[in-house]
């Protein structure tokens, strides 16, 4: 369970020290009106250059030393804030990349991210503010109001009236504005979704002339998002005015009824002016903490986002007495009776049982959403089997520790990922001391030895974020590549190898088996051509394990391999 | 991103049109203040329909301004008639504040406007920007679109439009603002009292070089700030998205770790930027405070010799302050103002950029019988690298022409060619006789249907984006050219149908949908001529049968071009087109190219090739 407390627990001295010394800023400049006034009413018709002297140079300390105490403040305030944030931030991410695959495939990429650096932001932002103005402004508005007590009690009544006044302008408007600045951010979104649409598929709209209809569609966009800034500036450009009014009405009859209180006696010029002073500071801290509530509102939404992400746990946990599965064991799998659905909702894999033997090469082979990826991500644990078993080396898989077995195992992803950084820094990223030799190895095999080193700085060459300086093809024997770095025993191949042309596959499949001898492979594909040669081929339908068997058996008793193979290949038949 | 910044690759050979170096030396040239100036006249240029708003704020400014600075006046004469025991002159007291009144009923009305039509004028202005922004990108040849990264010229459209809109257009108001505020509080001062005016005067400018020190100092944490925060989210996306890949590689603590020194420099400079911002308060009160002191101390002796009244010191403390603020507002504005040349010149790059040549001298080309000739063409993206050299190529009508080679053999530099995204540097491409440079662009393209293997499905209902080039499409027409593409299967079984809404992402798609849904959207076209780019991504077997099907039945009677990867495609194409390395390497029928031993020879025997 998050709790902003015991982080800021960390920062208790600082917490106590920043609005301590905002506390005495606050004094001095609230004591500041009253030198003045003295310097006017006392000063002046005595003639006591002396006690102007006197009284100018005390003032000026105070001015001095409440700037220092507030930068003493703001100093605390950040370091605090800031420091919440870090710590926030670090455990958020652990307990993320703690999570297993089930939950985060709960949320999305962005839905994490924003919540680690907008929702963070956010509370940085509200306890920095809270820090620096939750000395200052309410003893402002308190201490001047009492000020203002003392020098005139009935006088002070026009501060009462108008202190709530003052803060329900605020407060309306800043809640009507509210729910607008959410529309801008949704219609900026579109804006920016219509340019993004516009700008990949530029040869389509070309194609089909279709640019007069793209600009209409635009700005049909680009008219709300203006629509919906205006509504906010019409809201926003009434506030100051209209606080404007309200203070000087104040002051008006601050004035008038000052100069009632003068002509019956008791009250006096300089201590209207002061009076008028205390007037400033309390509209001013009232927006301060009008401010502060608001931002306190938005600061619970993100609260309870970031609670969201602590109340998940991994549901995958290694057991307390895991073994290390050594790298040294043979890779014989068995899959015993396997079944597994997401949330238990129809089983995505039914009831499979198969004995693979180390070094030999298993195909997986079905139509979208057969549940071919769903059953290779079962072995190295993403997923837990919801019923059977798996076993590596007669041992169920639940029993080897996480890192030992994902070490054994390598899998390259349908989606060909890269990482920001070089070729080589993504060939180490699962053991930051490999070889050069091991890397050329499995650049060899993975067929992208020629084209890396085609290119000027070879495995040096940079990576951009997704590997977007490299073709689909380019980007999936890289990956390919990776996850032969570091000899893993079973290596798992799910659908990885779609965007190669005929000739680049076929040399891969042969590397894969005259080089890797020992290591199991399992490769997941959509075409019969690059598994039937395959020592076993499994073939799903909708979860359900059709077939197990050698390409020719298959054609022979498997209906669905069989139209799968046609359909791929019938009309290619010579 | 479209396929052809990748595949292509001329974004990866050629530097972009608008490079950081470029954008960088325009920002330091844009210093000298004539440039700035220049820059000005050329954002408020876009604002012109709306300069009427711009007026009246300016109006509105001055008014506001002087009302707001003859309150003080007449609360200081309003207290100087309340001078003590039963010396209170009522009807002069109450006269004073009634003037009070009435000046600040009309700095209200006339703040109002010009906060009101500021907002309008800004808000119309920036729209406007965008609007040209977004035809530019229309009206630029592809090559700009192809060599920038989308995401750049995305967020000039975006954050840059609103940057400049901050710095230039609301800095306008807010600069005219300080100004008046400044000249009529200073003239009014020296009106009430010189010496006084002088002490102000000289200390005010003090508050100056504070506030700017601290308004750059904090300007520049901040950018730092966006950058750390940028790439703060930058690494967890990656990783978050990529985090199967990280469990897999049991990368967690590497992860942690990386994140953690990001995490730390993130602090870091976050941490400063907000202590600096927090400071502009506190300072300006500190200023502000000293500024009062001396007036009131000078004021007092003033007082003593009998040369000002105490109302008049009252008028004054309140000038002291009114006078400092616009100081430190303008510093603000100077930084924001320099973001803001920044960002105009970025904007600048894209509209300085030649747009095609224009062909609305060309004549139309009304019908075709899909003859098309390609004449010692020559054409490289790039003038070092050499790519297409003397192509001859001639197609009869209906005939078909596949293209066929090894991934990233520039398969698609062909069709740049044929659609005229691009133009051959030499030789010349003809339809019918017609030199396509000289015919209309909308005539040549609305001629050929093309679907590419990367789809482009829009925001819009499933009928929209398949009416996309008839939108006056009946729905009899949309459902026929969906059953003749084997999409109506699949549309009618989606929620709401035909008018189901196709999400931003289009993840409510599978890949082969998508791809149904662009030839449907051909179909219905009926163009003469077909440009067909066969899928080889993770499409299952039973889509991409209905995908070939729906293609065969499109290419009967027309002339076709087909980058073709199933055999049997290439196999009855009338003329295979060989390609390797961006060139066209040998062309002719299978049996001829068979014949020939080259390299279709080699690529054909290795896609049968055993184990």
């Amino acid at each position: 369970m998050f709790s902003l407390i015991n982080y800021l627990k960390k920062y208790k001295a600082r917490i106590i020290i920043g609005p301590s010394f905002k506390f005495i800023e606050a004094v001095t400049d609230l004591i500041t009106p009253i030198l003045v006034a003295l310097i006017l009413d006392d000063g002046i018709p005595n003639d006591n250059k002396k006690f102007i002297i006197l009284i100018s140079v005390a003032i000026l300390g105070m001015n001095l030393l409440g700037f220092i105490c507030a930068i003493i403040c703001s100093k605390c305030a950040s370091k605090v804030s800031r420091g919440v944030g870090l710590d926030i931030r670090r455990d958020m991410y652990k307990s993320i990349t703690e999570l297993s695959a089930s939950e985060k495939d709960k949320y999305t990429t962005m839905a994490f991210t924003n919540r680690i650096v907008h929702d963070v932001n956010q509370i940085e932002t509200a306890i920095g503010m809270t820090i620096r103005n939750v000395a200052r402004a309410p003893f402002l508005l308190i201490g001047s109001t009492i000020a203002a007590i003392i020098i005139d009690a009935k006088l002070s009544l026009i501060f009462l009236a108008i202190i709530p006044v003052i803060l329900f302008i605020v407060i309306t408007i800043m809640k009507k504005a509210s729910p607008k600045y959410i529309d801008a951010k949704r219609n900026l979104d579109r804006v920016s979704n219509v340019t993004r649409e516009n700008l990949s598929g530029n040869r389509v709209v070309r194609a089909f002339n279709k640019q007069d209809y793209e600009i209409e569609r635009f700005d049909k966009v680009n008219n709300s998002f203006t629509g919906t800034n205006l509504e906010i500036g019409k809201l926003s450009s009434i506030m100051q005015p209209l606080l404007y009014l309200v203070v000087q009405l104040g002051i008006i009859g601050v004035v008038y009824f000052g100069g009632v209180q003068v002509n019956i006696g008791g009250m006096t010029q300089g201590k209207i002016i002061s009076f008028i002073n205390y007037f400033a500071q309390i509209s001013a801290s009232l927006v301060v903490i009008a401010r502060i509530i608001i931002i306190f509102t938005r600061t619970g939404a993100s609260i309870k986002r970031i609670n969201e992400i602590y109340s998940l746990s991994p549901s995958i946990k290694q057991s307390k007495h895991a073994i290390e599965l050594n790298k040294d064991m043979p890779a014989n799998i068995e899959f015993k009776n396997v079944c597994f659905s997401y949330n238990n909702q129809r089983n995505m894999v039914n009831d499979l049982s198969i004995s693979i033997k180390e070094g030999s090469t298993i195909g997986v082979i079905g139509g979208t959403g057969s549940g071919k990826s769903t059953l290779v991500n079962l072995l190295p644990r993403f997923y837990e089997v919801t019923s059977g078993e798996i076993l590596i080396n007669g041992i169920n898989i639940k029993k080897y520790t996480l890192k030992s077995l994902r070490d054994y195992i390598s899998i390259v992803p349908q989606n060909p990922t890269l990482f920001k950084g070089t070729i080589e820094s993504n060939l180490k990223f699962r053991n930051g001391n490999a070889s050069l030799d091991e890397m050329i190895k499995a650049l060899k095999i993975s067929q992208s030895y020629e084209f890396v080193m085609e290119k000027p700085e070879g495995i040096k060459t940079r990576v951009e974020r997704g590997g977007t300086n490299f073709s689909g093809g380019q980007r999936q024997r890289l990956t390919i590549a990776r996850a032969l770095v570091d000899n893993p025993r079973i290596i798992i191949l799910d659908d990885s190898s779609s965007a190669l042309d005929f000739e680049t596959d076929y040399k891969l499949r042969k590397a894969l088996s005259t080089m890797l001898k020992t290591t199991t492979k399992i490769i997941v594909s959509q075409r019969t051509n690059s598994i039937k040669d395959a020592d076993n081929i499994i073939v799903l339908d909708n979860g359900n394990v059709v077939g197990i068997g050698k390409h020719t058996e298959l054609l022979k008793n498997c209906e669905v391999y069989k139209e799968i193979y046609n359909s791929q290949n019938k009309k290619e038949v010579l | 991103m479209s396929i052809f910044t990748n595949k292509n690759t001329p974004a990866q050979e050629e530097s972009p049109i608008i490079s950081e170096a470029q954008a960088l030396k325009r920002s330091r040239k844009a210093k000298s203040i004539k440039k700035a100036f220049a820059t000005a006249k050329r954002v408020i240029s876009f604002g012109r329909p709306f300069h009427g708003y711009l007026y009246i704020a300016l109006i509105a400014i001055f008014v506001q301004t002087f009302f707001e600075l003859l309150v003080p006046i007449f609360i200081g004469k309003a207290i100087d008639n309340i001078i003590s025991f039963g010396l209170v002159n009522f009807s002069e007291l109450l006269k004073y504040l009634g003037f009070v009144a009435i000046c600040v009923v009309i700095n209200v009305i006339f703040t109002w406007m010009a906060n009101y039509y500021t907002n309008k004028y800004c808000f119309k202005s920036s729209e406007r920007m965008r609007k040209i922004l977004f035809e530019k990108f229309n009206t630029v040849p592809l090559k700009f679109l192809d060599t920038n990264q989308h995401g750049d010229l995305l967020s000039r459209i975006i954050n840059d439009v609103e940057l400049l809109t901050d710095g230039y257009l609301e800095g306008l108001s807010s600069i005219t603002n300080g100004i008046v505020t400044i000249i009529a509080t200073l003239v009014f001062m020296f009106v009430l009292n010189v010496p006084l005016a002088l002490v102000v005067l000289v200390i005010t400018p003090i508050s100056l070089v504070i506030a700017s020190y601290i308004a750059r100092k904090s300007f520049k944490l901040f950018a730092e700030q966006a950058r750390s925060e940028g790439e703060l989210n930058g690494y967890l996306e990656e990783m978050i998205s990529g985090d199967r890949l990280v469990s897999a590689f049991n990368y967690q603590e590497q992860a942690q770790e990386n994140f953690e020194k990001i995490n730390q420099k993130f602090y870091k400079v976050s941490e400063k930027a907000e202590f600096y911002s927090n400071l502009t308060n506190p300072a300006t009160r500190f200023i502000n405070g000293f500024v009062y002191i001396m007036v009131a101390f000078v004021g007092a002796f003033l007082a003593i010799q009998g040369n000002v009244t105490v109302g008049l010191i009252s008028s004054f403390l309140t000038y002291a302050n009114s006078f400092g603020k616009p100081f430190n507002e303008l510093s603000t504005e100077i930084t924001e103002l320099q973001a803001a040349i920044a960002s105009s010149d970025r904007i600048f790059a894209i509209l300085d950029a030649k747009d095609e040549p224009s062909d609305e001298n060309l004549p139309e080309l009304a019908s075709t019988d899909g003859v098309v000739e390609i004449k010692n063409v020559n054409f490289s993206y790039n003038p070092k690298q050499e790519l297409i050299k003397n192509f001859n190529l001639n197609v009869l009508p209906g005939q078909t022409i596949a293209i066929v080679g090894p991934t990233g053999c520039g398969k698609t530099t062909l069709i740049n060619l044929l659609m005229r995204f691009y133009d051959v540097n030499d030789g010349a491409i003809y339809l019918d006789g017609n030199e396509i440079t000289q015919i209309k662009r909308k005539s040549l393209r609305n001629k050929y249907g093309m679907v590419l293997q990367e789809t482009w499905i829009f925001s819009g209902t499933i009928k929209e984006n398949i009416a996309y080039g008839k939108p006056n499409a009946t729905d009899e027409e949309i459902i026929a050219a969906s059953k003749a593409a084997g999409a109506d299967d699949f549309i009618v079984k989606m929620s709401h149908g035909y008018n189901t809404q196709v999400n931003e992402d289009g993840s409510n798609l599978s890949a082969g949908q998508k791809q149904l849904l662009c030839i449907a959207r051909v179909m219905l076209i009926k163009p003469p001529m077909l440009i067909l780019d066969e899928a080889t991504s993770n499409i299952d077997t039973r889509t991409e049968q209905k995908i070939q099907d729906a293609f065969s039945s499109l290419m009967v009677g027309r002339t076709t071009f087909v980058v073709a990867h199933r055999l049997s495609t290439i196999k009855n194409a009338d003329k295979i087109l060989v390609m390797n390395k961006g060139n066209v390497i040998e062309q002719g029928t299978h049996n001829e190219l068979i014949a020939l031993k080259g390299f279709y020879y080699y690529l054909y025997n290795s896609q049968f090739a055993k184990v």
